[in-house]
């Protein structure tokens, strides 16, 4: 079976912070 | 309050302590239900604690709160193995961000679509420069296996 990378779940961050605190 | 509340999970978050983040979160919703930035995260920390089955409990509970969470969404599907039903929340999706592009080239692997998935990975890695060319040369290697 090829290696194939789950990326995506890089990409699940948190949202800034920014205005919250 | 909800203010030192969001400053603990804005620490844990940086330390990777989801969990910690994921309870700051929750003590901010019990003062603010309807604090959408609370509850962005408690999906993201759920996701990061590998809890798909509740974050997409709480996605589907709370639709008000989760429409801009359409991304997140589709990637508990897809982590649940509700393959085609990541792909529909996708296509749904007007206008999809990059990392919607990414994940749809993700499931359209999954789906065995390889032709169409060839042509997201085209797309994304002539569109994006990050941390992940390398893992994106990869899996588009395997595309091109696959259609072989
Ligand atoms: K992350």
């Amino acid at each position: 079976k090829p290696l194939f990378f789950d990326i995506a779940l890089n990409q699940i961050e948190l949202p800034s912070l920014e205005d919250k605190l | 309050k909800v203010q030192s509340l969001y400053s603990e999970l804005n620490r844990a978050g940086q330390n990777g302590d989801y969990q910690r983040a994921l309870n700051a979160a929750n003590k901010i919703l019990k003062e603010s239900r309807n604090d959408e930035t609370a509850f962005h995260c408690k999906v993201v920390c759920l996701i990061q604690l590998s809890q798909f089955q509740h974050a997409i409990k709480e996605i589907a509970n709370n639709p008000a709160l989760a429409s801009g969470l359409m991304f997140e969404k589709a990637y508990c599907q897809y982590r649940l193995n509700r393959i085609q039903d990541a792909l529909n929340t996708i296509q749904a999706v007007g206008n999809p961000s990059p990392k919607l592009k990414e994940l749809k080239g993700q499931v359209l692997y999954r789906l065995e679509q390889y032709k169409e998935c060839l042509d997201v990975y085209k797309d994304l890695i002539k569109n994006t420069s990050d941390d992940y060319d390398e893992e994106r040369a990869t899996n588009l290697s395997a595309v091109v296996a696959a259609l072989q």
